[in-house]
């Protein structure tokens, strides 16, 4: 017996080894080295050895101008995108969550965007949000008559991260819509049912018991919509670069800007660094607060 | 009070119909304006039906701009990564899900814990990695092996509660009948697990398929570039010819639709489960 269950060990680590040295090799050691290579200068020339230099690349990095902007820039995209993906996404799904006809092509259509890739829906964005000739211009100027001139989305700091929000927001309703109707209907209909024989309307029904009762849904929807929003990269990149002037620059377009474009990859690494402490301590932060409040 | 339902139900139709517009439009902009000559493509007001409406831009791209040779790479990369991804999570799964191994929980929770490592933290390490081997840069093979390895934490969290699912008596009888463990694994469990198996190969096809970031640092000269690649290429030349940019982006989101209708089933259930990457 026990030779047969030493036997199911060896086999057993033949099945997961060629998947754990992968992992090991192309997520674990990258992420060690990443805090490695962020207390180095690193020289593009591969001869020259990597300098060790403490903390120097943070130091810097807290007092850049730039980081700060980028920093700033990346957490207003997740202030606004991503209520803006529950509200409208948790919209959809009390909509499709009762008996409406064509749900399952609603459902299909709302999708879409969801499952297209970011450098094709970045593309169309820019298309539409064109100065001159853009549809989302000759709406607001020419059918809505709201503005009185072409707005330069592009190219007026104050304005370039409107389309860049707009997309986040538009690409992601569908998938916070599907994770909401799957909380929905995970909701027993005896509670609504009770509810309807003591008499409630259909507002206190909603904030007495489908609100409630959603809130593990919204915990899960915070969390990775936040992590997701951190993450923004390339509705930025494909549009705007980051520019006009830094305007739009993000965490992730900082970092590839220094590491791929300067070769700082050591800087880069550090930002990259930052990054990684920022989103995992607001993502456990939220799981943390959130889970108190319920108890 | 039945008129009144009536007329509840007819506004939220309506504004499902709106909501529908919003989400669709884009997508049939992008088709027209792929049909449009260049002088069409910034009319005010703009055109909603191309008129003359050609197939030119889509001849240009395929020949001209060389998607044709795009397609054919992407395609080359995408089908062997898949595979290569999905057999690996499958066999790493399937290992958690049913043997023991020294160190075996402790494992795991690594994965999981590593499952919201953003890519960003591992992209400049990953590119030191390959660029220490000269012959992996510019190499179509390095991304087939970096995208038959990437994801393999989430994906194997993902179908070792599928796996453990299953009845275990038909593995142990085939194991009698004298199967040897992977033949129960090729045999027997991965066609039980065929649901589970396709949301992962459509996960992973989107992956690869769509990924731009990591193959355009590695794939540098021309001939071997991927469909996004060639899009940003031929969005950052001077003059921006949106309606030759929108016949290439036309045939890179084309299969993905055409699976995506056929096979929307698992592709709710991908990308629900997938989460978001970057």
């Amino acid at each position: 017996m026990k030779k047969r269950s030493t036997r199911r060990k060896i086999v057993g680590t033949f099945f997961v080894l060629p998947g754990l040295i992968s992992y090991f090799g192309w997520t674990i050691y990258p992420i060690i080295k990443s805090f490695l290579m962020s207390f180095h200068k690193w020289n593009i020339n591969p001869e020259i050895p990597p300098l060790f230099i403490g903390f120097e690349n943070y130091k810097k990095l807290f007092q850049d101008t730039l980081f700060w902007l980028a920093l700033k820039n990346t957490v207003m995209y997740v202030l606004v995108t991503v209520p803006g993906q529950i509200a409208l996404g948790l919209l959809v799904a009390l909509l499709l969550n009762r008996d409406v006809k064509g749900r399952i092509v609603f459902r299909l259509l709302y999708y879409l965007p969801v499952v297209t890739s970011w450098v094709i829906v970045s593309a169309i964005f820019q298309y539409l949000f064109a100065t001159r000739g853009g549809i989302v211009n000759f709406l607001l100027k020419d059918v809505l008559h709201l503005v009185s001139a072409d707005i330069r989305w592009f190219s007026q700091p104050s304005m370039a991260m409107v389309p860049i929000y707009t997309l986040g927001i538009w690409k992601g309703i569908g998938w916070s819509m599907l994770i909401f109707l799957a909380g929905l209907q995970a909701i027993p209909r005896e509670y609504y049912e009770a509810a309807r024989v003591d008499g409630a309307g259909a507002w206190t029904t909603f904030w007495r018991i489908t609100m409630p009762l959603l809130k593990p849904t919204f915990v899960f929807e915070l969390v990775m919509l936040t992590i997701g929003g951190f993450n923004v990269f390339l509705s930025v990149y494909v549009m705007t670069g980051g520019g006009p002037r830094n305007a739009t620059q993000v965490l992730s377009t900082y970092m590839f800007k220094q590491a791929f474009q300067y070769f700082h990859f050591g800087y880069g690494a550090a930002i990259s660094v930052v990054f990684f402490v920022l989103v995992f301590t607001i993502a456990q932060l939220q799981r943390v607060l959130f889970k108190r409040t319920e108890a | 009070m039945k008129t009144k339902k009536k007329w509840i139900n007819i506004s939220i139709l309506v504004v499902l119909l709106l909501g529908a517009v919003v989400m669709v439009f884009p997508f049939y902009y992008m088709f027209i304006t792929s049909l449009k000559q260049a002088a069409y493509v910034f009319t005010v007001p703009p055109q909603l039906i191309p008129k003359p409406a050609t197939f030119e831009n889509y001849i240009f791209v395929w020949k001209e701009a060389n998607f044709g040779r795009y397609f054919l790479n992407s395609v080359t990369i995408t089908v062997p990564g898949v595979a290569l991804n999905v057999f690996l999570s499958a066999l790493t799964a399937y290992g958690f899900a049913r043997y023991d191994f020294p160190l075996k929980e402790v494992i795991f929770s690594l994965l999981i814990a590593t499952l919201s490592v953003p890519g960003l933290l591992l992209i400049i390490p990953q590119f030191q990695i390959v660029s220490r081997f000269g012959f992996l840069i510019d190499n179509k093979l390095t991304v087939i092996l970096t995208a038959g390895a990437g994801g393999i934490a989430f994906n194997a969290f993902f179908l070792r509660g599928f796996f453990e699912g299953l009845p275990k008596e038909i593995e142990e009888s085939a194991e009698i009948d004298g199967c040897n463990a992977f033949q129960v694994f090729w045999y027997i469990v991965m066609p039980m697990a065929r649901p589970a198996i396709a949301t992962l190969v459509i996960m992973s096809f989107l992956g690869i398929w769509d990924d731009y970031f990591w193959p355009s640092l590695i794939l540098q000269s021309k001939h071997n570039w991927t469909l996004p690649i060639g899009i940003m290429a031929l969005k950052g030349q001077h003059t921006v010819r949106w309606n030759l940019i929108f016949a290439g982006t036309m045939i890179a989101v084309t299969p993905v639709l055409i699976i995506y209708f056929l096979l929307q089933k698992y592709f709710v259930k991908a990308v629900a489960e997938g989460g978001l990457k970057l």
